[in-house]
């Protein structure tokens, strides 16, 4: 069981040719990360994978555990499982976080069936404990007024939440201090698991220090260049992605 | 049609249908004429503007056959593009039969059988005058001149319209602007009323592509209406309309102003900030309309009227619209009529100025924040040009 | 169809056979207007009274200031102005077909509410109910009846300002009112009395209240404080029909009236209200309003601010779908020194609907220290729906302050994305996203009728995009 991408040619809808051809095998249990300077193609890559309809799939596929995941919309992809954590993460006006939650695990729930109101919050004020984050949060509207850290925070509550198969966490070290830094890698580590994977993908070597990657991409002008182990992370802090750009 | 040209069929044909879709046009227009009432209590874009007082009173001088009492002034460098408008030019008389009004078609129609005053500029493709256009308009009786503005693609120009009227007088003016693609153009128009004077406008605004400023001011007459509709009709990159207005209203004056802001295609910006000073026993109406046309996406149209009432005897009608058929539109309307921010006043005041001169003070700078906003985006484009 | 079936179609509209003992017929004579008057048994001066405001409703012109185009198409030949069932209803609770009782759970309908919609026994448990309820009110001095009977029992009250906030002759529709109205509440609340539950209309609704032109006036004596709420869903009728209530509030000095409705007639109805109130010195007027049904409304809720510091709010929600226009706002004015008023509307565009906000706030001569603010907010939910903002703001003298803010704006596509990513359906996120616009409104709606309006948004984004 393993997400696998195979020739993936993608473009901003009617626009550039962003994604050149990425192959990819994330297996379950492992956690990849995805490096590359900017512009390589990152942010892209975790949207045309959950389906955002400013991007258009040319050519390639996408597995999901054996499931045609361009066959998919979006909250089927989610349903399956597969899970991003927003590089910005969206305000919803007026929308509680608990409404919120509550209707994603009511989605995933079979007809006919009700989510118990009680165990619900319940689990919900504990993971927030975890995440140091206000309990009076699940009545706020969604991101609404957060700081950039707030809604990295509320982007992990919501993986805890609605417990993924594969979560691709989109550059969630931005915007945090280091001590949020630390309670939301504290979050992802207790989350890794055999039955899941996770594909991380950052500019910095600072985030790896906390969750240590099994395998390290990099990601340049649309293309994995290179695939190696955690020494690569080191490789990369010491020389910059110069030398990727020098090889071509 | 001229088949002296070797026309081939196709051609022909188009010239033939472009034709007799324009005699139907005005074929309609002067139908529109025939069927217009004088603008009644009923009449929806006069309310509040007491049409049976101003706008009879307009259409009895029109109706009768007092001779035209005016003269016109322009300034301009390049002589070339100026030309007096002649009685009779029927096809630029077409051009103010096809055009629309907000509520005043049988003015317009009453307009349109003086025909024969005015001025019309036809500014040449992709050349620039750099000094501004100046045209002054002058009477001491009855006048009613039409300017026509034609902007060729890439033409650039600034205009100055002033309208000046002695006691008494009447000034009804019929304004015309094409503006086609690239082409940018800034035009102010400045009112000088006069003891117990009247003037009333009807522009209309007509964009294929490029860009214009537009500006307005009224000062003295006792009686003054606007209307200025502004239709985007083609739409490329940096197209847009603005639309700016900056008056003060006293003694019994009252300023009754229309816009419509009509989008029929997408992907343009319209913006209008009219701004009024009402003293003494003054009235400012404003009533403005957005129109999102349906299929005219990806809109950015705004509208924002504010007014400053210094008077107890002050009045002050605002009715900003919005109608809007289309999707992917950034559109908003705000209005907001108030006296003197007390705070301000007394921060001027403590610093010695008098509580007239602060309240004078502070009302020239609200007005005269319209003029600036109009101005600095003028030089802000012309100075850097439309985007490629 | 079968008498005694049941219709109903995906959109929670439902319908039952039309059964009347007294009906009008068609149009509206002195002859219509005898025959309502021998119905109910109504005094000559009454009489006298409707047949002037006929008069008056022949001669004026629809309105052309204030109104929509889509008011050219109602023919008022075509109208029936009188029917009332005057029989008790013959079903019980559990003859109801099961998908009707569905749709009401769909729907949240209370209970006793489900009862009468379906057609069952008008009278239902909400007999004793309404009772007990009446025993405690009594006791307080309050009169809770409808207006029929009040205009028999409490004449003194009632006369007085039978007319006086929303006159014959305000405009076509009030005439029209005037002439054939039937139905609707009368309420005192005394001086210093303060209702903590509010009053709603289903306890005493009856067939007759159902009437097209009901009439409620209620006043709340100096320093009295009461809610009331009205409507719910309505059953659709087999014509077109004109539903034309006049509503008038008197708050006096230091009174508190709150005013709910959540509409939600059949789309072929014609849904032309007249609301106003009149606040005294200290006194508050708010109407809290929801329009999701009809096919065409008109409806705006006035305060006249007639009494220094009187206070005036309109909180109003209206959802236009297919072939509905919402023509819905808010009026204030603004007749004594420091008085304030609040608007605030949101409408949501669906399909092909049109929603359209027209208003008017207007300080008169004199009147200093007055504030208003309000605000208008549109979401379209797709290419085709329209929006319309049609203020009107008029301000006299140097020492009022009036604000008027609109804005129109789509469901952001990256808020879709990001709700969908979590796995929600495009018509969760999309119900969700229009709930969120409208949330901070409907919380000033009572708890039941919130639950409802939320439940009906679901139904319709689950229809327009399911």
């Amino acid at each position: 069981m393993s997400l696998i991408i195979k020739d993936l040619h993608a473009r901003v809808k009617d626009g550039a040719t962003i994604l050149n051809g990425i192959n990819l095998e994330i297996p379950k249990g492992e956690v990849h990360a995805i490096m590359g300077p900017n512009g390589s193609g990152k942010s892209t890559l975790s949207k045309v994978l959950c389906g955002h309809p400013d991007y258009e799939v040319i050519s390639g596929s996408a597995e999901l555990d054996g499931q045609d995941l361009f066959a998919m919309s979006v909250d089927e992809r989610s349903r399956a499982g597969l899970f991003l954590a927003f590089q910005y993460p969206v305000e919803v006006p007026g929308v509680t976080n608990a409404n919120f939650m509550r209707a994603a695990l009511q989605a995933r729930m079979p007809k006919g069936e009700e989510l118990d109101a009680v165990s619900f919050y319940k689990e919900m004020r504990s993971k927030m404990k975890s995440l140091d984050m206000d309990p009076r949060f699940t009545a706020r509207a969604v991101n609404e007024g957060f700081s950039g850290g707030e809604k990295k925070r509320n982007d992990i509550l919501q993986m805890m939440m609605l417990n993924p198969s594969y979560a691709i966490l989109d550059e969630t070290d931005s915007g945090l201090d280091v001590d949020a830094l630390k309670i939301v890698s504290e979050g992802v580590n207790a989350m890794r698991a055999p039955f899941r994977s996770f594909v991380i993908i950052t500019h910095y070597k600072r985030l790896l220090d906390y969750i240590k990657p099994d395998v390290v991409h990099v990601l340049y002008k649309g293309k994995i260049v290179r695939t190696a182990g955690y020494e690569l992370v080191a490789q990369i802090e010491q020389q910059g992605f110069d030398f990727i750009k020098s090889e071509e | 049609m001229d088949f002296s040209q070797n026309l081939s069929m196709e051609e022909a044909f188009a010239l033939a249908e472009a034709e007799a879709k324009l005699n139907a046009a005005l074929q309609a227009a002067s139908q529109r004429f025939n069927d217009a009432k004088i603008p009644d209590r009923y009449n929806e874009d006069w309310r509040f503007g007491q049409p049976a007082k101003h706008a009879v009173a307009l259409a009895e001088i029109l109706k009768t056959n007092v001779p035209a009492r005016g003269s016109i002034s322009v300034k301009c460098a390049d002589s070339e593009v100026v030309m007096p408008v002649s009685a009779e030019d029927d096809e630029l008389k077409e051009t103010v039969n096809l055009m629309p009004t907000i509520g005043s078609d049988a003015l317009l129609g009453l307009h349109i059988r003086r025909f024969g005053e005015g001025i019309c500029l036809m500014l040449e493709e992709n050349t620039e005058i750099k000094q501004p256009i100046i045209i002054t308009y002058e009477t001491d009786g009855l006048y009613t001149p039409y300017t026509f503005i034609m902007a060729a693609p890439g033409a650039k120009a600034r205009i100055e319209e002033h309208h000046k009227c002695a006691d008494g007088a009447t000034m009804f003016c019929v304004r015309n602007i094409h503006v086609m693609e690239g082409a940018q153009i800034a035009v102010e128009l400045h009112e000088h009323g006069s003891i117990d004077s009247r003037c009333m406008n009807i522009t209309d605004i007509h964009n294929l592509g490029g860009a214009v400023q537009h500006f307005t001011s009224h000062a003295g007459h006792a009686w003054a209406r606007e209307e200025t509709i502004a239709e985007v009709y083609a739409a490329s990159p940096g197209t847009s309309i603005e639309l700016y207005s900056a008056n003060r209203i006293s003694g019994n004056s009252v300023l009754d102003q229309h816009t419509h802001q009509i989008h029929h295609i997408g992907g343009a910006k319209s913006n209008l900030l009219y701004k009024n000073v009402v003293d003494e026993n003054g009235t400012a109406i404003f009533a403005g309309n957005i129109r999102v046309e349906a299929g005219a996406h990806c809109t950015d149209a705004y509208q924002t009227n504010r007014n400053l009432l210094l008077s107890e005897k002050s009045t002050v009608h605002s009715l900003p619209g919005l109608e809007i058929l289309a999707d992917k539109v950034r559109c908003s309307h705000g209005s907001a009529s108030s006296p003197v921010d007390e705070e301000a006043l007394f921060y001027l005041t403590s610093r010695g100025v008098s509580r007239a001169n602060a309240q004078e003070l502070i009302s020239t700078g609200f007005l005269e924040d319209a003029y600036n906003k109009f101005r600095k985006s003028f030089d802000e484009t012309y100075t850097s040009g439309l985007p490629d | 169809m079968d008498e005694s079936t049941f219709q109903i179609d995906t959109r929670g509209e439902f319908s039952f056979p039309e059964n009347h003992k007294f009906d009008a017929g068609f149009g509206l004579t002195e002859a219509t207007i005898d025959y309502i008057c021998d119905a109910k048994g109504e005094p000559d001066w009454l009489r006298e009274f409707r047949k002037d405001a006929l008069r008056k409703f022949n001669a004026m012109p629809m309105p052309t200031h204030w109104a929509p185009e889509g008011i050219k198409d109602l023919d008022f030949e075509k109208i029936r102005y009188y029917l009332a069932h005057g029989t008790a209803p013959y079903k019980d609770w559990e003859e109801v077909p099961d998908d009707v009782k569905r749709t009401f759970e769909r729907l949240g309908v209370p209970e006793q509410e489900r009862a009468f919609l379906a057609g069952v026994d008008a009278q239902y448990d909400s007999e004793t109910a309404y009772n007990n309820m009446q025993e405690e009110l009594r006791k307080k001095g309050v009169i809770f009846v409808n207006s029929t009977e009040g205009l028999k029992e409490y004449e003194h009250i009632f006369r007085p300002w039978f007319g006086k906030v929303i006159p014959v002759t305000d405009n076509k529709f009030s005439a029209l009112n005037h002439a054939a109205f039937s139905g609707g509440s009368f309420i005192y609340v005394p001086k210093g009395v303060k209702l903590e539950q509010p009053l709603q209309a289903y306890f005493r609704i009856n067939s007759e209240s159902m009437g097209q032109f009901e009439r409620t006036l209620i006043i709340a004596d100096e320093g009295a404080e009461l809610m009331y709420m009205e409507g719910c869903t309505a059953p659709k009728y087999d014509s077109a029909t004109l539903h034309s209530g006049v509503v008038e509030l008197v708050a006096l000095k230091g009174a508190k009236i709150q005013y709910v409705t959540v509409q939600n007639w059949a789309t072929n109805v014609y849904n032309l209200v007249i609301q106003r109130g009149l606040a005294m010195e200290d006194a508050e007027i708010r109407w809290i309003d929801c329009n999701i049904g009809s096919g065409l409304t008109m409806k705006y809720p006035a305060v006249v601010l007639k009494g220094r510091r009187a206070r005036g709010e309109v909180v109003s929600i209206s959802l236009a779908h297919d072939g509905q226009l919402q023509d819905t706002g808010a009026r204030m004015i603004h007749a004594a020194p420091e008085t304030s008023s609040n608007i605030v509307a949101k409408s949501i565009s669906i399909g092909k609907g049109r929603a359209s906000y027209r208003g008017e706030v207007n300080v008169l001569k004199g009147m200093n220290g007055c504030r208003n603010n309000t605000e208008c907010d549109a979401l379209l939910i797709s290419a085709e729906s329209r929006t319309d903002t049609y203020p009107a703001i008029s301000v006299n003298g140097n020492a009022s302050a009036v604000q008027h803010e609109a804005s129109v704006s789509q469901v952001d596509e990256e808020m879709l994305f990001y709700l969908q990513q979590r796995g929600l359906t495009r018509a969760q996120a999309m119900s969700l996203a229009v709930n969120g616009f409208i949330n901070d409104l409907v919380k000033e709606f009572p708890m039941e009728y919130s639950v409802e309006l939320r439940r009906l948004i679901d139904l319709e984004m689950e229809d327009s995009i399911g």
